[in-house]
């Protein structure tokens, strides 16, 4: 059974760890940037100057450099150097995230565990539009693909962020910032050509006057097929396209985004191919007001459809609106205040194999939030959040969170937070049947409820000295009503049954050993204890939740070799899975790079030079396996 | 969940081989690294940097007033700085120079319009487009410190360019030999560009 079709969803119970994914609004962590005062500003030399991370009013959520949460920014200049050619790779580069590549296009990406393909713990936005699918509530990893180029930023989070965007994001939040087109101008065409891949992609940016600029693009891309370590063929080759576009326009005190993308993709053979198709159009205007003010409105309208020829066909219309207004009634507190609400439209087709009944849903999801950052003490920073959302399924949830930032040092931060994070139900939990007409063997949840986390964590984030920084941290979620299978007269039903607490550490250092010598560390280790609530039974949920290995780390080295050469080395090793039951692995990726200086870079990225092949995701006589490859890299900047 | 840990020995090979490689790696620079642990505002990094690049320029020497010396003492003119912003910024700026003296020079900080000259003004801040208008004719003029975030064009010294969330400069020495003022060595390496 193909795991591609979103109908995959618990092909078979027991044994596979089929993704059962739940659309959830991860929230971001919310921050507590430790507000530095002017005065003291300027006392920083130029060399602090430039280190300074900055939050712009309105955008506060977009730049998460020191919050009292468990953040790591993957740079532009991380991506460019570690050869990732589509999104979930660039993923990779975070410590944070469990990256499982189940085959050449789908992906397995979850923080804090419970991972699967079709994951739903985990909140993913491009340029602040959610990206996730209402019909599981997570992502469709192949169908989301960005021009790496033009990515300024990936802001990786991981703990809840509930409070600030409702029931999604329980487990992290990925936001993933394009660059503005003012940093885009000119003229940009790279590819990379592999015998497993080929990637090729432009850009033509201008200016629109004195204030304004835009940009086009265009990427398309084509892969191999993978194989199972017998040999044969899985028949996943895919290829596809995307073009769009994206206009900013700027003032002292405001500034507007329109953006606009249209994207399409084929896995498969030609007969049988699955097709999705994306499209969407965002605008997003935000204003300085002075005096510690600010407001932001966004809208969306996206339409997404996946067509698997015999098996499921799905059309999403969605639209989103979002206003937040940023002001400091007190001195000393600055508060947010935010309202959302999104509509979608969902059709979904029966078919003999699995149908969603009803097959079309119109859904609503209403929110309202409201933070408060203040210092406490002289070096306490408090941030108090609550979110207030009402989904198409349990009503309204609650959604608080707490952080404390303790700045001890100027460069010592130590941070506590508390949360209550919900995930609410998905189509999926409520509405799955399979197959599509009774006898049911699944007959959806009508009585399945939201799934709920109490969240401590704590960490510290330092810089010892100039040369090395670390950031470290804890976590405990105390899990209640995570997703179960109990038997009923009219078949198997989703139902809250599982209890568990889930524990772990996590942790990065970046050393600078040399002036052109950057050495970066980083792991996850977390152990789940998860049971049946007693007088109750399970069909194999339990298993369905996810498989996670117990411990992820990855080390990178990145050089500077003169002015020209680049070379980065990066190891990951990632732990055995339990059940379906993967082996641990170790994957070692270089990438060796010829600058010009002005106009061209060229590049040899070659992957898993250890180990000739392995497999990260699947059912042993069903997974594929990954192979030794290589890729040149070619870009052309004007 | 049960865990069972497979074989660990397989994947120490190529762990120890990725070891070795990077210990052999020499390199030359590379960027910084590490994470701040300081945030604030756009406005108020940038009006930081305004105060801090004071001292590591220079005005020719023709523009400064007669300075206070042992025979002459007194107060010398203060350093004039025009802020074209918005308001706020115009505070930043104000408060960050808030009792500072540059070279025995207090500071003064002046919010200016489109429409104002640039006499008088030692710095001026272009925070906003300002080509074609009347101060900029007057500042070409003139030997003033032009800081923008517009872009580096003929008449701006140095810009403010943001770098992965956080906020660097470019500079232009072309700019400001045509003003005859010097900018210091120091701040060009710091640079992230420099157009001669």
């Amino acid at each position: 059974m193909r795991r591609g079709a979103a109908g995959a969803v618990c092909a078979s119970l027991v044994g596979m760890a089929c993704a059962q994914a739940q659309p959830q609004h991860v929230a971001p962590v919310p921050i507590a940037p430790v507000q530095t005062a002017s005065v003291q500003l300027g006392d920083l030399s130029l060399e602090q100057l430039r280190e300074v991370v900055v939050w712009t009013v309105g955008r506060q959520r977009e730049h998460l450099g020191t919050a009292a949460a468990a953040v790591y920014v993957i740079s532009a200049d991380d991506i460019r150097r570690s050869g990732a050619t589509t999104l979930p790779e660039a993923l990779r580069l975070a410590p944070l995230l469990d990256v499982a590549r189940a085959d050449a296009n789908q992906y397995a990406i979850s923080a804090r565990g419970f991972n699967n393909v079709l994951a739903n713990k985990l909140l993913v936005l491009i340029d602040g539009r959610t990206v996730y699918s209402p019909l599981f509530s997570g992502v469709f990893w192949e169908a989301q693909d960005v021009l790496l180029e033009d990515v300024e930023r990936i802001e990786v989070v991981s703990g809840p962020a509930t409070a600030l965007w409702g029931t999604n994001a329980v487990n992290g939040l990925i936001n993933i910032i394009t660059r503005e087109a003012g940093a885009t101008q000119g003229a940009s065409i790279g590819t990379s050509l592999g015998a497993r891949e080929r990637v090729g992609s432009a850009r033509l940016g201008w200016r629109l006057g004195d204030s304004a600029a835009a940009r086009v693009y265009a990427k398309t891309y084509d892969r191999e097929a993978t194989s199972r370590a017998n040999g044969l063929s899985v028949d996943d080759q895919a290829d596809g396209r995307l073009f769009g576009f994206r206009a900013d326009w700027k003032r002292a005190d405001a500034n507007l985004l329109l953006q606009a993308e249209d994207s399409e993709g084929t896995i498969g053979p030609a007969p049988t191919a699955r097709r999705f198709t994306g499209s969407h159009l965002l605008v997003r205007w935000q204003q300085d007001l002075g005096d510690h003010r600010s407001w932001t409105f966004q809208g969306s309208i996206e339409q997404t459809t996946r067509h698997h020829p015999g098996t499921f066909r799905e059309r999403l219309r969605t639209a989103d609106t979002l206003a937040e207004y940023q002001f400091a009634p007190v001195p000393g507190h600055q508060l947010l205040l935010g309202a959302g609400a999104r509509a979608a439209r969902d059709e979904v087709a029966p078919f003999p194999a699995l149908a969603f009944i009803p097959g079309h849903k119109h859904m609503s999801w209403t929110r309202l939030y409201l933070r408060d950052q203040f210092d406490a003490l002289r070096a306490l920073s408090v941030t108090a959040a609550l979110s207030i959302e009402r989904n198409p399924y349990t009503g309204t949830e609650v959604l608080p969170n707490l952080r404390l930032g303790w700045q001890v040092r100027p460069d010592n931060l130590l941070w506590m937070a508390w949360s209550r994070a919900v995930r609410a139900p998905s189509r999926t939990d409520r509405e799955f049947h399979q197959p599509g007409q009774p006898p049911y063997v699944i007959a959806g949840g009508p009585q399945f409820e939201s799934e709920v986390s109490n969240v401590t964590e704590a960490g510290w984030r330092s810089q010892p000295s100039e040369t090395w920084s670390l950031d470290v941290g804890v976590f405990h979620h105390e899990h209640r009503g995570l997703r179960s299978l109990a038997r009923t007269p009219a078949g198997l039903q989703f139902r809250n049954d599982i209890d568990g607490r889930t524990t772990g550490m996590r942790g990065w250092t970046r050393w600078r050993a040399l002036p052109g010598w950057r050495v970066e560390a980083g792991f996850v280790a977390l152990r789940h204890s998860l049971w049946v609530r007693a007088g109750a039974m399970d069909f194999g949920g339990l298993a369905a939740l996810g498989n996670d290995p117990r411990h992820w780390l990855s080390l990178r080295s990145s050089v500077d070799l003169g002015a020209r050469w680049a070379w980065d080395v990066t190891v990951r090793r990632v732990g055995a899975r339990p059940q379906p039951a993967v082996p641990a692995y170790t994957a070692l990726d270089s990438r060796l790079a010829w600058s010009s200086g002005r106009e061209w870079e060229l590049a040899l990225v070659l992957r898993n030079i250890g180990d000739p092949r392995h497999p990260e995701w699947g059912v042993a006589t069903n997974r594929v396996e990954h192979e030794r490859s290589a890729l040149l890299q070619l870009q052309w900047r004007h | 969940m049960q865990q069972r840990s497979s074989s660990c020995g397989r994947g120490l090979k190529p762990l120890l081989l990725a070891l070795v490689m990077a210990g052999l790696q020499l390199g030359a620079a590379a960027p910084a690294s590490a994470q701040a642990q300081v945030q604030a505002s756009e406005a108020a990094v940038k009006a930081a940097y305004v105060i801090r690049f004071l001292q590591f320029v220079e005005w020719p020497s023709a523009a400064l007033p007669a300075a206070s010396s042992a025979s002459a003492p007194g107060p010398s003119a203060p350093l004039v700085i025009g802020v074209l912003a918005t308001a706020d910024m115009v505070r930043q700026v104000a408060a960050v120079a808030g009792g500072r003296r540059v070279a025995g020079r207090e500071v003064v900080v002046r919010q200016v319009q489109l429409a104002d000259t640039a006499e008088g003004l030692d710095v001026l801040f272009a925070g906003q487009p300002w080509r074609r208008s009347r101060l900029a004719e007057t500042a070409r003029a003139r030997p003033v410190l032009v800081i923008s975030d517009q872009g580096l064009d003929d008449l701006a010294m140095l810009n403010f360019v943001p770098v992965e969330g956080r906020i660097r400069f470019e500079a232009s020495t072309a700019a400001a030999e045509r003003a005859g003022i010097r900018l210091s060595s120091r701040l060009l390496a710091i640079a992230e560009r420099v157009v001669r």
